[in-house]
């Protein structure tokens, strides 16, 4: 091949994108093509860097926490799953990207009625799914609601379908037309259920087409279309060219070509991939936060979640029986230690369950336990114990648990209690019932509320969830009733003061130390600006370029 | 010879079956729920039990094992609980990776381990005899995953030389062999060491052997008789460490493949350990044992080429 036709190759391949742009220079350089003149040239091409600088309207390359597992929205194990969800699906309506204002997505209107019980939909018209599945109409709607909820036959066991338990069915009344009916008043349906993955909607075609391998190929209306995922290395999402718009009335059109997922579970190496340029974006580690922040080539965004994070008290188990010995590790443990050194003073202090972001049940008063080791000693002394020896459990993946179980470790020695720390496998930390349960004592855990839903949040601690996830074995009928009437109150005033009255009195009860409500930090090009919730859910369809 | 490896391979073959049963009655002992671990939050006991019901783990653990075992020799090796990808896919999507790494990381050891070995040994208690045993103890005990913080920090991020993370694709080998240099490189330093110090001690017997002072006192060049005659001697007890280094170095890239990001058996297993994922956990670590009985194989046979008196011996 000449030298002319072989720099013809390899712009043909820089240009396909078969060739980075520094293989690109490299071949250019041995075909004999000056350096200057090849950079040149790669330039007006609008190549990436091999080293993945980001141009514009190009791929945009996204850190993932973890590879993505299943991606049916009805058995979605995790957010690395949501992540790349949110650009393939659309529900009939959504949070407004940056806020927690519902708008019509998919629907075109959409009319609750005065009871809370109905709500009438009508799609917009001529909205496709991708792959050639056709039209999205109201069948769909109905297919995908009652799928999750366990209401189509075959039925499926899918884990969310708690979240559409309130479904008695969804009414067609046209092709894009419909009415999803509910047994009872179901206040998180516009919080939770509908603007999350439980109001994606399917297409029925596709789900029975496709079979097992629906879940590692979703077919949505949304914006990006599922291309490929290559297990540990990327998920690739391109611009849907029949996109429907759905989201246009709401924000502008997307400007990337196409989005790619790389799974990068260790903290250090996501910290490193960002900075060497390897993806453009990504969430980064409370640790990492001064680093980022100190080089002017980055541009760091963090949001307070949702999640909160707490040392539990099993009063179920006989060292931890009497309130007054509950509330010497209380007044004993120091929060402001943990969270300076478990999460390098990144973290908010959480003074109960429901975080300041919470659009309803935020208990602005509730105290924040000041260590007091002499107030922790008499408390101790009214209970009469004495050589008191505790286990203290932390899964290895928490992050800051180990650090969090030793400081707790050293608090309580100071009031004489010996602690053995006990550092866990999620899978052996998880383990639910039985004599797990029987023998777990302190542990430090961290639950997530992925949407602004407070019942997300307060639904693992009721009666029915003692020996599952209520790990203090705390029974409160007082507070189980409560968190029932608040799922099925509509007002938001008297729901949030249902929550609040429930927060007070668990705080009586002392078998918890509230620690963090967790900041989400995000690192990235400076050039990029990243669209997210109020709690750091991200919607990268919507990431703009500054 | 065909006696000896029909018997080395039957032999082979018992590892293997003892090698599943034990790996199936493992990963019960060990304790944890994967369910649990699986369904997270959402988990409720009826939730539990349909999954239960649905991986089989409600069956004995003598049944689970014999399926196990069963299933294996037909080459299915089970689903994964949490994606119901078959466990072969998982495998055959990480495995050549796993050995691009480990030969690579092997051929790098060898390349730079051997010459700096012999270095050592021809100059005994000298300078760069000194300097080598300084270089090959700090390589042997320098951690991969911190060899390899350090590699990202200095080639990828301050040089920019390669990839920080990623694997890259068998179609574009260029871009495949840039992802796996760093990676490559951090998992062979300790070898590096290691078969530096090996070479070097194997050599100093043999240099002081007969034949050796004969070779010297015919004139023969030195290079003649260090590489020609004593290495070809030295290197069997190196050849005997590379079937368990071939071994060491796949199990041993699980550090390497989680720091680069890199697909592979290692961060497969690692990942499926924590969540219990049993399947994927005895799926990859019997096909990690199978290589590395394999390897221990072919190390067997190739010794016996280089020696001619464990032939001879074999024979009488």
């Amino acid at each position: 091949m000449s030298e002319q036709s072989q720099v013809e190759q390899l712009v043909r391949d820089l240009s396909d994108g078969r060739l980075d742009r520094r293989t690109f220079l490299q071949r250019a350089a041995a075909a004999g093509l000056a350096l200057g003149t090849a950079n040149a040239l790669a330039g007006a091409l609008g190549a990436d860097s091999a080293f993945g600088s980001t141009r514009a309207a190009g791929v945009l390359r996204v850190r993932a926490v973890g590879d993505v597992q299943n991606m049916d929205p009805a058995f979605i194990p995790g957010s690395n799953e949501g992540a790349v969800l949110a650009n393939v699906y659309e529900g009939l309506v959504a949070f407004k990207p940056g806020t927690y204002n519902l708008v019509p997505v998919l629907a075109d209107k959409w009319q609750p009625s005065n009871d809370g019980l109905r709500y009438h939909f009508t799609l917009r018209k001529g909205v496709k799914f991708h792959g050639g599945y056709g039209e999205v109409t109201a069948a769909d709607v109905k297919f995908s609601f009652e799928r999750t909820a366990g209401l189509t036959s075959p039925a499926i066991e899918s884990p969310y379908k708690s979240d559409w338990a309130a479904l008695g069915e969804v009414r067609v009344t046209g092709r894009y037309s419909g009415t999803i009916i509910l047994k009872n008043k179901f206040a998180p349906l516009l919080t939770n259920t509908l603007p999350g993955f439980d109001g994606y909607i399917v297409s029925r075609k596709a789900v029975s087409d496709l079979g097992d391998d629906f879940a590692h190929h979703p077919i949505g209306t949304g914006p990006y279309e599922f291309v490929s995922w290559t297990p540990g290395q990327k998920t690739v999402l391109r611009k849907f060219e029949g996109y429907g718009g759905s989201w246009q009335r709401h924000v502008k059109a997307p400007i990337w070509s196409g989005i790619e997922f790389v799974p990068i579970s260790v903290s250090n190496a996501a910290t490193i991939a960002i900075q060497s340029g390897a993806v453009d974006w990504g969430p980064i580690g409370p640790e990492a936060v001064n680093s980022f922040k100190s080089d002017s080539k980055f541009r760091v965004d963090a949001r307070t979640t949702l999640n909160y994070s707490w040392i539990g008290m099993n009063i179920a188990h006989p060292n931890l029986k009497d309130v007054n010995v509950r509330r010497a590790i209380r007044a004993a443990i120091d929060v402001p230690s943990i969270l300076a050194a478990a999460f390098d003073g990144k973290w908010s202090r959480a003074r109960s369950l429901l975080a300041p972001g919470m659009p309803v049940g935020y208990w602005k008063q509730a105290p924040a336990y000041a260590r007091d080791v002499n107030k922790a000693k008499s408390f101790l002394a009214r209970s009469g114990v004495s050589g008191l020896e505790l286990t203290m459990a932390a899964s290895k993946t928490a992050v800051g648990g180990q650090t969090i179980a030793e400081i707790v470790q050293a608090n309580l020695a100071d009031i004489g209690i010996k602690v053995q720390v006990l550092v866990q496998d999620r899978s052996v930390f998880n383990q639910l019932g039985g004599d797990a349960q029987k023998n777990r004592q302190l542990f430090y855990e961290l639950f997530t509320t992925p949407t602004p839903e407070p019942s997300f949040a307060t639904e693992w601690f009721t009666c029915g969830q003692v020996n599952v996830w209520n790990w203090q074995s705390w029974c409160n009928r007082q507070f189980s009733t409560w968190d029932a009437q608040a799922m099925k109150t509509l007002d938001p005033e008297i729901r949030s003061d249902l929550y609040i009255k429930m927060q007070k009195l668990w705080d009586q009860k002392a078998n918890v130390v509230w620690v963090a409500w967790p900041t989400a930090y995000f690192a990235g090009k400076k050039a990029i600006k990243p669209s997210l919730q109020p709690s750091g859910f991200y919607q990268t369809w919507d990431f703009r370029q500054t | 010879m065909l006696q000896y490896l029909i018997k080395r391979i039957g032999m082979a073959f018992l590892v293997a079956v003892l090698l599943m049963v034990f790996l199936a009655l493992l990963v019960h002992a060990v304790p944890g729920d994967p369910v649990n671990a699986i369904l997270g939050q959402r988990s409720t006991p009826e939730l539990v039990r349909t999954v239960r019901e649905q991986m089989g783990l409600d069956k004995t653990v003598p049944a689970q094992v014999a399926q196990f075992v069963g299933h294996a020799f037909q080459g299915d090796l089970g689903h994964d609980f949490v994606s119901n990808l078959p466990v072969t896919n998982l495998i055959r999507n990480a495995l050549p990776h796993t050995i691009a790494l480990a030969v690579s990381s092997l051929a790098l050891a060898i390349l730079f381990g051997i010459p700096l070995g012999v270095l050592a040994a021809t100059r005994p208690n000298g300078i760069l005899d000194r300097l080598t045993g300084v270089v090959s103890i700090s390589l042997i005990t320098t951690p991969s995953y911190i060899a390899g913080l350090y590699l990202l920090l200095l080639f990828s991020l301050t040089v920019e030389l390669f990839p920080a993370v990623g694997t890259g694709s068998f179609s574009h080998p260029i871009g495949y062999l840039q992802h796996l240099v760093l990676p490559a490189v951090a998992l062979a330093l300790g070898w590096i060491g290691y078969f530096a110090r090996l070479v070097r001690t194997s050599m100093l017997e043999i240099l002081n052997a007969n034949y050796i002072r004969t070779a010297y006192a015919y004139g023969l060049r030195e290079s003649v008789i260090v590489y020609r005659h004593a290495l070809k001697n030295a290197i069997i007890p190196t050849v005997a460490v590379l079937g368990v280094g071939l071994g060491e170095l796949m199990g041993g890239a699980v550090f390497v493949e989680v720091i680069f990001s890199r697909v592979g058996l290692g961060s497969l297993i690692v990942e499926s350990i924590e969540t219990r994922n049993y399947p994927v956990v005895q799926g990859c670590v019997l096909t990690v044992a199978l290589l590395f009985v394999l390897a221990n194989l072919l190390a067997d046979l190739s010794y016996r080429f280089l020696d001619p008196r464990i032939r001879v011996e074999e024979s009488t």
